[in-house]
């Protein structure tokens, strides 16, 4: 299926979104919410594109969620995307001032001044954090909490998370670095716990893996014995590719799994 | 009564109730509604049953749904003669039995009277009844709704018999599209095109939902509709499964709802006993069933894809559509949504067709029910009325004529009030200026006035309403009922919110004006759910008509109604008469002065609850705002 991006022709396979579409085609879409490996949530509206309707009605939209069709013409930079994805974006930048990623956003979309009363949070509710520990990981250790400004992502009740394993997935999506992660030769802290650290079992090396997620995914999948589990980079890429295979597709299995 | 195992059977049976339904019974209907029960409607039935028993009366006591005029009750008509009598206490019982109901004598302190003190004999006649069209309360005051034969006694579901003896799904479809019937619910989508997308829809279990959420202040159609007549949407619903396909069907009601909640149950009950409902409905292949679900009641949960998700026992957050729920709703499965006066609108659309149901309203729509708005609609008519309450009116009537025909116009017009604007659709809905009093009242039409139809939210201002604070109002009230997902709803309302609260101190700026459109303009293009999408309405519609009131806001920190009390002073002026009022009703006794003489008002003490002005019958206290009070001008 051919749709166009700003008149180019591209091909396209159904069930895909303009946004992962136009960005294989070297196009560029600005985001906060958006992650490869989790499907569309439209929560942070800076994706917008403008999509041509019949006899001139053009609707903006959120290329994340817009699905591919036939005939389907998206433009990426109308004076109406532009307008409003300046507004989103001083909209983020109020409520969050000093993020470097929104910044320099601010900086390449042309924002050039701020109207609206800072507002010193740290976190723009993309909810990327929650929806990987949810969908990926399966610790579902964080929740949407409160709602309209005071919507939090957090552990339940914001005490400290009991679901959660230290796999650090959160901070490591998180588009404005603000989940606190702290790791020390032994343990790792976030949400308010501390985790041991696993070694290797090879050559004893600190692992980035903690008892609870190592436990995680055995329980999620069983692909993996634990010696496996509990190899360094160096020591794992020495094992036999038989055992790569089998985490290849123990991946895919997590895949199908999330699906 | 056993089961009906034919549709002919069902059929048959409404024929016989209906014919054996006496018109010429005299009833006594007493308004047992939320609001009648508040006012001790309980207490007046007791009355009149024990009345009756005692004089030995062939008198029919019934207890009805709520008749829409609340502000005046409890409520009590007489039939078949169709007298009115408000502010019935349970005193009054013995004097209505014996003076008028034997021998035919009227009370006039029961009477109602309007404005002019002109009385009003019959209900048909009272001009709040009388410019209405009743369809989805036509029965409501002649049926107790705990009563499926009284449902039956009034025709109720003939349609059910009908559709399922004689109608392929499919024709039940068309004849809802060729009606022209739009959701009630807000959006005015055409539910026939809804019905036809699940029905055509791929999977092997569908689910029927009924959206009784009703989150915006002020409005009680559904709740009045589902306690007062709850067979009549149930009889839609299972109408909408046959034509949907649906095999379950979930009522969400808020849980502030006990008695709708209540008679709903009570009429699934019955209803599945006498075969209406559950498997092989009249003894045929079709089988539906009915759950009730309580919803905590947040605004945003009523939203559809929010609902679902609180139906499923997720956390009640929009999500972006497509797919629709028509295509992906509850648990994946196609799913036809519809609000409550909605589903109430099937069973007489199946009863007396689509075109008699198309005979109402505007425009044309016999090529798509997008063109034009059929039957009617129920307000709750709120604000600077004389008379407030629920109004089914059709489709295109004007402003004017709810306004001023059947609100009976603006209150204490003699005192100087002038209408100022009315704020239609709930709280993301517009206020519309008088310059548009003539305009016929449909979806399209309220849309390109920068409002809408909302759930049929009907506020009226008056002259003393500040728009600026109308605006800061349902602001700061969508702001705390934003779900918090999306950027443009949740940033865009916490901005505007920061805005409209200094404006309203006087403390805007005029850059402000241009700021709050540019942030409505990205709020109604950017956001994900029609809550954002509309959220800056009341924001846009009101710098729309009103702008010169903002400007005095932020220009001249002048509040030009008179009611931002950061902005206004009372003074007492030279027309006082020294009647003293004021200074009785005063609740700080700022307010001195001798009998007779013009009185003085000690600002230290004034909290500028306006008390003063509304009480003296001179215009003796006048307002003061802007930069001749003062202390109070802009910083
Ligand atoms: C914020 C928000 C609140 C809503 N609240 C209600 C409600 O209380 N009742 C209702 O019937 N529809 C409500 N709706 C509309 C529903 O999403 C949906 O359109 C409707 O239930 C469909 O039924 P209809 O086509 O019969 O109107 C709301 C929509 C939004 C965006
Ligand atoms: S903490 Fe980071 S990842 Fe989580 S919602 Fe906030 S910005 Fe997004
Ligand atoms: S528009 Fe408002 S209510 Fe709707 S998803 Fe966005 S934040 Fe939530
Ligand atoms: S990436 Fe599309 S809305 Fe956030």
């Amino acid at each position: 299926m051919d749709i166009l991006i700003n008149g180019k022709k591209v091909k396209t396979r159904k069930g895909e979104h303009v946004l992962e579409v136009a960005r294989r085609e070297g196009f560029e879409i600005p985001s906060l919410c958006h992650h490869a490996a989790l499907p569309p949530d439209g929560a942070c509206r800076l994706c917008l594109v403008e999509v041509e309707g019949p006899e001139g009605k053009n609707k903006v939209t959120t290329a994340c969620t817009l699905e591919v069709a036939q005939g389907l013409s998206v433009r990426l930079d109308t004076p109406e995307v532009a307008a409003n994805r300046k507004v989103v974006l001083e909209m983020l930048l109020a409520r969050v001032s000093d993020s470097p990623t929104l910044l320099k956003l601010a900086d390449k979309y042309g924002l050039l001044e701020m109207r609206l009363v800072p507002q010193g949070e740290k976190c723009v509710l993309c909810g990327l954090c929650a929806r990987v520990c949810t969908e990926l990981v399966g610790a579902k250790a964080l929740t949407m909490e409160g709602r309209g400004t005071e919507t939090y992502f957090q552990p339940p009740f914001g005490e400290p998370a009991k679901d959660c394993v230290g796999c650090g997935s959160c901070a490591f999506v998180c588009p404005v670095t603000c989940i606190e992660y702290k790791k020390t030769d032994r343990t790792i802290e976030i949400w308010g716990r501390t985790f041991e650290r696993l070694a290797c079992t090879e050559c004893g090396e600190p692992l980035d893996l903690t008892p609870e997620h190592r436990d995680l995914i055995r329980r999620r999948t069983d692909l993996l014995t634990p010696a496996e589990m509990q190899l360094c980079g160096g020591c794992e890429r020495r094992t036999t590719m038989k055992t790569m295979q089998r985490v290849v597709e123990g991946q895919q299995t997590l895949e199908t799994a999330r699906r | 009564m056993t089961k009906f195992t034919t549709p002919a059977q069902l059929t048959d049976h409404v024929a016989k109730a209906k014919a054996a339904r006496d018109p010429n019974k005299v009833r006594v209907s007493v308004c047992a509604g939320t609001g009648c029960k508040a006012s001790g409607a309980d207490a007046l039935i007791a009355a009149f049953q024990a009345e009756i028993e005692a004089r030995g009366l062939d008198v029919e006591v019934l207890s009805t749904g709520c008749h829409g005029f609340c502000e005046r009750g409890p409520l009590v008509v007489l039939h078949p003669s169709g007298v009115l009598y408000q502010k019935v206490k349970p005193r009054d019982v013995a004097d209505i039995l014996e003076k008028t109901v034997q021998k035919g004598e009227l009370l006039p302190r029961l009477q109602y009277r309007d404005e002019s003190r002109q009385i009003f004999e019959k209900e048909h006649d009272v001009p709040f009844y009388k410019h209405q069209e009743r369809i989805v309360f036509a029965m409501n005051g002649h049926i107790d709704p705990r009563s499926i034969d009284d449902y039956f006694s009034m025709g109720g579901y003939e349609a059910l018999g009908k559709v399922v003896g004689q109608m392929k799904p499919d024709q039940v479809v068309e004849e809802v599209i060729a009606s022209g019937l739009r959701g009630r619910g807000g959006a005015g989508f055409p539910a026939g095109w809804k019905w036809r997308f699940t029905r055509q829809a791929e999977g092997d279990r569908k689910y029927l939902i009924c959206n009784a959420d009703e989150g915006d202040p002020g409005a009680f159609m559904d709740r009045s509709v589902l306690e007062g007549n709850p067979h009549l949407v149930l009889e839609g619903m299972i109408i909408g499964a046959y034509a949907c396909g649906a095999s379950e069907g979930f009522i969400y009601v808020r849980n502030e709802y006990p008695m709708a909640v209540r008679h709903i149950e009570l009429a699934i009950a019955k209803a599945t006993e006498l075969g209406l409902l559950g498997q092989h409905i009249l003894g045929t292949d079709f089988s539906f069933n009915v759950h009730v679900n309580r919803g905590g009641g947040a605004f945003v949960c009523g939203e559809e894809t929010a609902l679902i998700a609180s139906i499923e026992g997720r956390r009640g957050s929009p999500r972006v559509r497509p797919p629709f729920p028509a295509q992906k709703g509850l648990w994946g499965k196609p799913t036809n949504i519809n609000n409550v006066e909605t589903w109430a609108n099937v069973p007489t659309i199946i009863n007396r067709g689509s075109a008699w149901f198309a005979g109402t309203g505007t425009g044309d729509v016999s090529k798509s029910p997008l063109g034009g708005s059929k039957g009617t609609k129920i307000f709750s008519l709120v604000g600077k009325v004389n008379n407030t309450g629920l109004v089914e009116v059709p489709m295109g009537i004007t402003l004017r004529k709810i306004v001023f025909d059947i609100g009976g116009g603006i209150k204490d017009s003699k005192k100087g009030r002038t209408f100022k604007a009315v704020q239609t659709g709930g709280p993301s809905g517009g206020c519309i200026p008088d310059a548009y009093l003539d305009n016929p009242v449909d979806f399209d039409e309220l849309a390109k006035l920068g409002s809408m139809m909302g759930s049929g939210g009907m506020i009226v201002m008056d002259d003393r309403t500040c728009m600026v604070e109308v605006a800061r109002y349902f602001v700061d009230f969508l702001k705390e009922e934003s779900c918090g997902k999306c950027t443009p709803c949740r940033e865009g309302l916490r901005a505007m919110s920061g805005i409209l609260n200094r404006m309203v101190r006087g403390q805007g700026r005029h850059e402000d004006l241009d700021l709050l459109e540019d942030l409505g303009r990205t709020m109604k293009t950017a956001s994900l759910c029609q809550l954002g999408q509309t959220a800056a309405n009341p924001v846009l519609s009101t710098l729309r008509y009103f702008r010169h009131e903002y400007v005095e806001h932020v220009d001249h920190a002048r509040c030009p109604a008179g009611q931002c009390i950061d902005l206004i002073e009372y003074r007492i002026n030279e027309q006082c008469t020294g009647c003293t009022i004021c200074a009785k009703k005063c609740p700080t006794g700022a307010i001195t002065g001798q009998n007779k003489e013009r009185h003085v008002l000690d600002q230290g003490k004034c909290v500028r609850c306006g008390v003063c002005f509304d009480v003296c019958n001179f215009n003796g206290v006048s307002i003061l705002s802007g930069p001749e009070i003062a202390g109070k001008a802009k910083e």
